[in-house]
């Protein structure tokens, strides 16, 4: 009975989410209730079986489902630490950002194929995360991409269909760069299962040039979901898009899906060995650095909150690259820590700037005056999320930073501290002027003769609770994550599980 | 239930959440930090926390953190009720009074941290929220204040961060200041010595502090000079080991950095025409002699030395008086007061210039004694000029104080009983300490002797002679270049950092040329279909036939 | 054997009972005649997998005189494909109501376009193949021509370049017959030698179904003939008409053709392949059209197939024909799906342009779900039937270093592929200026549209028991 679990486990975790999406395809726009049903009914799922498989990996049980698929690579689901880590951000994300997307669409247009599509796009999140070779990693990671292309371009407008055209110039072509990488590590080595120190190993003498030209061209394709620096300019574009999709998936999902692909491929599939041997990843340290510090600049340079919010995810999501590339447990630890981390505390901000958007059709920082006065509660999360960025303690991102930093001096790239300082700076640089605005300045109109946005009687009142809820609950995340780091069940203790089990002799 | 040292900064938070609710909390916030009291009287056992972020540990190991606690807690609850009187009519109190719990919080947390994580989490916490009471005001200057303000404290911010990681992987992953003897490599102090310098306001790191101080409210002017210098200060003692052989190096250094910047702050300050800014400078003077111990701990580094005796006291004395002199500030510009308010004033001045009976007399005392033991002997001489001098700047702020008496209208009337007696409290502090404090008390009795009287007492009167000459000849100056300077390098590093020029990096395919070209491309291939199909197939038969 | 007899001799049987007959519901005649032939193609290719390759002599003579049929695995998976893609078009003839006015031609026509298809898939000798291409071009060329008045001119054009083509093909196949005698291709593949008639005479062959087959550059006839033709007939000139001519061109140079020969051809059949996928590719971008959008589509798709025969040719590496033959199949499904798709919605518009498709998420998504899944195919993404064939084809590839340029030219092609199919999917994402509902309109012919791209996509989950089917073959 338990083996028959855990087989079905991993493929229940993705159907979960899959079935009720496909369901919601065929609904009407009118069934509302059944399809707000149909979703939470799927987040619910979700999370249990997740939550049952994190038991049983933190017990030490192993799960796997396959089914044969190409010569020599089956399609594998399989659930290990790593892939869990990945599983249950997005999972708990999900669950926020689906009432978050129930409130932010409510009486709009196409809400079934919305639903449809953003189930999908999880599915595909978590089939990537428990994709147990790269075949099937490859296979999720394209239909990643499909899935989420319509919701880039669910407004329909011009503006948005040139940057769904965009998004998808970049993801495609990432894509084919993945699948020729695929493709040519299956012919010198095969497609075996993700292992803990790779198993490029044994031919490594005989296909360096293979080698070399496979990790270019995966780094390069996943990279572009990664929005690393050549390739990142699809994740600017992108922002035309709802605010729930540019929360969950932009700062979260996609972006999280090029490095989460990263690590797989460098700890799984070439392991440090095979890399140090190869002596790859100094470039991919040095184009991380660059992207953290040219996405910072970037988004100094925006004046468009989404547009900053976005650059900014170009920046910090690099430090999740660079954490790996250094190849060190310390510096394994920061990054596999940011990537939840960073998730939480962007979700927020994503959230934040959609309540600005949607109650009072804020979208620029200028407009941001005296926005504390009126929206108290979003504006603390934001603060809560702009801090956290920046890397103040005790809020999330300080952990990340503290280990990343350790990292970059334990495996003897002192310089890489300096990235993160200049990072912090230019951070802050970007972000607490948006804090100013909200907190200390003027704002242009009282809100109490502003038209639209007569002040609420209650604090609590200030925007559609099913907005402010879920922004809430992510931003106490961020913050009691970095508080409780400590703890056994925090973000910090998984992650250093999986290193304990990748760097293990 | 009992009181334990992780309560100390929760209960500023549980103050700040139920002001959120009832908002008339906020005249009972100057409770908040009070417990500490009970747990510096009692000293419960150090506490690790394992559950938060990794090696936290809160409590007391030395006379350092333990007067600093002190002061912390006193200047905190003195000015949480001084400032309960003076926002009571603020429009945006609840902003004031948030920034002011969560920067209450921070410190307390510092203060009694035994870590360096804590250490920086509380610093942070302090550092930023205190941005919030800079910047509080309305209007441009506190605008300016705050932004050159935040800048500084981010970057400060920032090296700390880089000089906390570069020491926890010096002393190889140890988390604890009672493990941090290694050597100490030269980027990670000067990191740590700038980043925390940069709060704790010496020369040549003081350039928000003449702005900030003077456009913050006064209770929080008080707490920034009074509390928050010392942070800095206390960073500085707890992330840097003495004797190693970096800090044995930079020691005179750092020395005479201390030293020109008492000197340095004391001619800047009395250019000044705003009491608090001058009263701003004295503390940047004031924080010179603070380094100046430090440095001097480092080239001994004797854990029984009387030198940490001496950081502690001084910090507490300068934490009073100063705090005092910033309140009198703020009482003066606001309200009539009476003669008997001007003696009061007179008071912490006269400590902080050295003043026999006084905190003062016993740290100058201590000082000296100190210096004349350490290889810095010879600049002996120049400490009594220092007492002139901070006794000169002190009667030009007392003087400054009485001017803006003038500018106040008619019918203010005398200060609040409550912001009154709160002042009074600390204004009285220096005389009242040295009968309950032992170690003052015990310096007290030495400086009674003759010798050591008139050492004391000929920098003050020296000073009154001079400040009455050059009052006679009313000296106009002006030299508000250094304070633009600031200003103007914050504004201008915001615009570099705007319009930094860098590439977009988005590739554009121009179609508009080729679209004609493919056109006739494709009319010529479409009218012409047989004709081109018939001979390419010919041409394909004739080279293949050729190339084979 | 008997089946794929049956598969074969059923269409033309139920041709001509429409034709003398005109029985009152044709369409459920040719349906039923569909079906059977479909389930006489599955079994045939159940029993070439139990028990082999078979063969049969027509009259019982014995080899170079006999029409001799073989039955092998990669002609019994075509057949299937014939017969299902044939069905499916019937079937969407049948329920679509644009189709109506050209029924009543369309029918005995293209059933006889099938079973000429399914002889020429059996057949193995070059005169039988020569007979059956003269009646599937024949067939094709009446089909285009239903559309009417518009479709005339591309209708003659390319009815003159098949005869163009026949008759090089004729010329190159007396060459060979005056040379050894036999037209059999087993028995021409004991023969032949590497001198300058048989190189002439398979040139001419060669250039001969290259123009059938629209291969580039002599595709200059498709895109006009298959944009303008009708619907269904689209489909099914794409999906299976211009397969064949592919069919013996791989069945000649593999076979027939000495190795001395094949292997120089096999590069220049790769680059034009490649020219094929470019500049097929480019052409799909740029144009304004849907239907047109969708021929170019085919050029560079065929683009694929020519590819994979030229370096199998070039290395000598039988592993490519299972990429081959997987291309082919898969080209089909997603091919009809596309064109039925893409009929469908131009019919519900009345326009042929690309912007027409506005708003068509709402209006027609079910249409539109089908073009954008079959086009994933065609882009090769996975996990579908166009995936699992490219994954073959590249793999050779990207063993040895000097052959990377291949692969290179492999990506380029991709993301020419997936421009032409996203540039027609985000248009259905644009805010149509009139809002409109969705039509209950022509919903079935919609989900007959969708169901060859779910078929494709099927396709990849057996991926495993088709390549076996292929290894058998190739071993």
């Amino acid at each position: 009975m338990m083996t028959d679990i855990q087989t079905i486990l991993p493929v229940a975790i993705v159907l979960s989410s899959l079935i009720p999406g496909l369901l919601i395809f065929s609904l009407k726009e009118s069934q509302h209730r059944l399809r707000i049903t149909l979703n939470l009914a799927g987040v619910f799922s979700k999370l249990l079986l997740v939550g049952w498989m994190l038991h049983g990996v933190s017990q030490g049980q192993q799960f796997s489902f396959s089914i044969t698929f190409l010569p020599g690579a089956d399609l594998i689901l399989q659930g290990d630490a790593l892939s869990l880590q990945f599983v249950a951000l997005s999972s708990v994300l999900w669950l926020a950002t689906t009432i978050y997307a129930i409130g932010y669409l409510e009486g709009s247009a196409f809400r079934s194929r919305f639903f449809g599509y953003f189930s999908l796009c999880v599915s595909a999140t978590v089939g990537l995360a428990l994709a147990g070779n790269l075949v099937t990693f490859l296979v999720f990671y394209e239909l990643l991409t499909l899935a989420t292309f319509p919701l880039v371009v669910h407004r329909g407008t011009d503006a948005a269909i040139r940057a769904g055209k965009v998004y998808l110039a970049y993801t495609v072509s990432g894509g084919v760069l993945v699948l020729m990488g695929v493709a040519l590590l299956h012919a010198l080595a095969g497609t075996p299962d993700f292992i803990p120190g790779g198993y490029l190993s044994p031919v490594v003498d005989q296909h360096q040039a293979g080698l070399t030209l496979a990790f270019v061209l995966m780094v390069l394709g996943l990279g572009v979901k990664a929005a690393l620096l050549p390739v990142h300019g699809w994740l600017p574009q992108a922002m035309v898009a709802p605010a729930p999709v540019s929360a969950l998936l932009h700062a979260v999902a996609v972006v999280k899906a090029g490095a989460f692909g990263i690590i797989r491929l460098v700890y799984d599939v070439y392991g440090i060995e095979t890399l140090s041997i190869l002596q790859l990843t100094q470039g991919l340290m040095i184009l991380a650095a660059a992207t953290i510090i040219y996405g910072s600049i970037r988004a100094l340079q925006q004046t468009e909150i989404k547009k900053r919010l976005a650059y900014s995810t170009v920046s910090q999501v690099s430090y999740i690259t660079l954490g790996v590339a250094m190849l060190g447990p310390i510096a394994a630890i920061g990054a596999l820590v940011h990537l939840v981390h960073q998730g939480l505390m962007k979700i927020t901000l994503f959230f934040c700037a959609g309540n600005f958007a949607e109650t009072l059709n804020i979208h620029h920082i200028r407009e941001m005056n005296g926005l504390g006065q009126r929206m108290p509660l979003t504006m603390a999360a934001f603060t809560v999320g702009a801090l956290g960025m920046i890397g103040v303690p005790p809020i999330a991102g300080f952990i990340s930073k503290w280990y990343l930093g350790l990292g970059a001096l334990e495996t003897g790239q002192p310089w890489i501290l300096w990235v993160f300082v200049g990072s912090g700076l230019l951070n802050a640089a970007y972000f607490l002027p948006l804090l100013y605005r909200g907190w200390f300045a003027k704002p242009a109109v009282e809100w109490a003769a502003h038209p639209q946005a007569r002040r609420p009687a209650s604090v609590w009142n200030e925007t559609h609770w099913m907005l402010l809820w879920p922004t809430l609950f992510t931003a106490l995340l961020a913050i009691v994550t970095g508080i409780l780091a400590g703890s056994d069940f925090s973000p910090l203790a998984w992650a250093q599980l999986i290193v304990a089990r990748e760097f293990a002799p | 239930m009992m009181l334990d040292w992780w309560h100390i900064p929760l209960i500023p938070l549980l103050f700040w959440l139920l002001m959120m609710r009832w908002p008339s909390v906020s005249n009972w916030i100057w409770l908040a930090p009070l417990p500490g009291l009970f747990l510096l009287w009692h000293g419960p056992a150090n506490i690790e926390l394992p559950m938060l972020w990794p090696g936290a540990a809160l409590g007391i190991d030395s006379p350092v953190n333990h007067y600093f606690l002190l002061l912390s807690i006193v200047l905190w609850s003195i000015a949480s009720l001084f400032a309960s009187v003076k926002q009571r009519n603020d429009v945006h109190r609840l902003r004031f009074w948030s920034f002011w719990l969560w920067s209450m919080t921070g410190n307390l947390l510092l203060v009694i941290a035994l870590d360096p994580a804590s250490f920086y989490v509380g610093f942070t916490l302090m550092s930023l929220a205190a941005y919030g009471l800079v910047a509080h005001q309305p209007g441009p200057l506190p605008r300016q204040a705050g932004r050159l303000y935040l800048q500084l404290a981010v970057l400060g911010e920032m090296l700390i961060y880089a000089g906390l990681i570069l020491r926890v992987h010096e002393t190889g992953g140890l988390l604890s200041f009672s493990d941090w003897q290694q050597p100490i490599g030269w980027l990670t102090a000067v990191c740590l010595l700038t980043g925390f310098g940069l709060k704790a306001g010496f020369w040549p790191l003081h350039l928000w502090l003449p702005l900030a101080h003077p456009v913050a409210p006064t209770a929080a002017s008080a707490v920034l000079s009074g509390a928050m210098l010392k942070a800095g200060i206390l960073g500085i003692w707890q992330f840097i080991p003495a004797d190693t052989p970096t800090t044995v190096a930079l020691g005179p250094v750092v020395f005479f950095i201390g030293l020109f910047g008492a000197f340095y702050a004391v001619v800047a300050g009395l250019l000044q025409q705003q009491a608090k800014t001058v009263l701003a400078f004295s503390s940047v003077s004031q924080m010179g002699y603070l380094l100046m111990i430090i440095a001097m701990f480092w080239m001994t580094g004797d854990a029984t030395s009387s030198l940490i005796i001496l950081l502690a006291m001084y910090g507490l004395h300068h934490a009073v008086a100063k705090a005092a002199l910033f309140m009198g500030a703020g009482l003066a510009s606001s309200r009539r007061l009476s003669p008997w308010h001007w003696g009061l004033m007179t008071l912490p001045a006269l400590a902080l210039a050295g003043l026999p009976l006084t905190t003062g007399a016993s740290v100058k005392y201590l000082f000296k004694d100190a210096v004349s033991d350490s290889m810095f002997a010879l600049s002996l001489p120049l400490l009594s000029i220092g007492s002139m001098a901070t006794a000169l700047l002190l009667i030009r702020a007392l003087l400054l104080m009485k001017q803006s008496q003038q500018n106040i209208s008619k019918n203010a009337g005398a200060p609040e009983a409550v912001a009154l007696s709160s002042w009074l409290v600390l204004s009285l502090a220096p005389i009242v300490i040295p009968l309950m404090v032992d170690e003052f008390r015990h310096q007290l009795t030495q400086t009674m002797q003759l010798q050591a009287l008139t050492g004391l007492l000929w920098p003050i009167i020296l000073a009154t002679v001079i400040a009455a000459i050059v009052s006679r000849l009313s000296l106009k100056t002006s030299f508000k270049a250094k304070l633009f300077a600031g200003r103007w390098l914050s504004l201008r590093l915001r615009y570099c950092l705007i319009h930094f020029p860098v590439p977009e990096w988005v590739i554009r395919l121009k179609l508009d040329g080729w679209r004609k070209v493919e056109r006739s491309i494709n009319k010529f291939s479409s009218v012409g279909t047989l004709p081109i199909t018939i001979g390419l197939t010919f041409l394909m038969m004739l080279s293949w036939t050729m190339l084979f | 054997m008997n089946a794929a007899l049956v598969s074969m001799v059923v269409p033309f049987f139920a041709a001509m009972l429409v034709l003398m007959w005109r029985p009152r519901q044709q369409s459920w005649l040719v349906i039923v005649a569909s079906i059977v032939s479909l389930l006489a193609a599955v079994m045939a290719l159940l029993s070439v997998i139990d028990s082999g390759p078979q063969s049969l002599n027509l009259g019982g003579w014995e080899s170079p005189l006999a029409i001799r049929f073989q039955l092998m695995p990669v002609n019994a998976l075509l057949i299937v494909t014939t017969a299902v893609i044939h069905l499916i078009v019937v079937c969407f003839a049948a329920s679509s109501h644009h189709c109506q006015p050209i029924k009543q031609a369309f029918w005995p026509l293209a059933l006889l376009l099938h079973g000429s298809l399914v002889a020429l898939w059996l057949s193995m000798d070059l005169f039988n193949w020569y007979v059956t291409l003269e009646l599937l071009g024949l067939a094709a060329v009446a089909l285009v021509t239903l559309a009417g008045q518009k479709a005339l001119r591309a209708a003659l054009d390319y009815l003159l370049l098949s005869l163009f083509a026949s008759l090089t093909y004729l010329l190159g196949v007396v060459m060979l017959y005056g040379q050894y005698g036999t037209l059999d291709i087993a028995l021409l593949a004991t023969l032949t030698e590497a001198d300058r008639v048989t190189q002439t005479a398979l040139l001419l062959i060669s250039a001969g179904l290259m123009l059938k087959a629209a291969l580039w550059p002599l595709h200059l006839w498709l895109p006009a003939a298959h944009s303008s033709a009708p619907t269904p007939v689209s489909a099914l000139l794409s999906a299976l008409v211009v397969k064949a001519p592919l069919f013996i061109l791989w069945l000649l140079w593999s076979r027939v053709a000495p190795s001395e020969l094949a292997v120089p051809m096999g590069f220049w059949l790769a680059l034009l392949g490649g020219g094929a996928l470019l500049i097929g590719g480019w052409s799909a971008c740029r144009t304004p059209h849907l239907k047109t959008l969708v021929a170019y589509s085919t050029v560079a798709q065929l683009g694929y197939g020519l590819l994979a025969l030229g370096l199998l040719l070039h290395w000598q590496l039988n592993d490519l024909q299972a990429a081959l033959w997987l291309f082919v199949v898969a080209h089909a499904m997603a091919k009809t799906s596309m064109f039925l798709a893409a009929g469908e919605i131009q019919a519900a518009t009345g326009k042929k342009r690309l912007n027409s498709l506005r708003g068509m998420t709402l209006t027609m998504p079910v249409a539109l779900f089908a073009f954008a899944v079959a086009g994933g195919s065609l882009i090769g993404l996975p996990p579908s039937g166009g995936f699992i064939a490219k994954w073959l084809l590249i793999q050779p590839m990207l063993i040895e270093p000097a052959y990377w340029p291949w692969a290179l030219l492999v990506i380029i092609a991709t993301l020419l592929s997936a421009a032409y199919v996203f540039r027609v999917v985000s248009q259905g994402f644009r805010q149509s200026s009139v809002s409109a509902t969705a039509s209950e309109h022509g919903k079935s012919a919609q989900w007959l549209a969708l169901l060859p791209a779910i078929l494709v996509w099927l396709m990849a989950l057996f991926s495993e028991p088709l390549l076996q089917l292929m290894d058998v073959f190739s071993a």
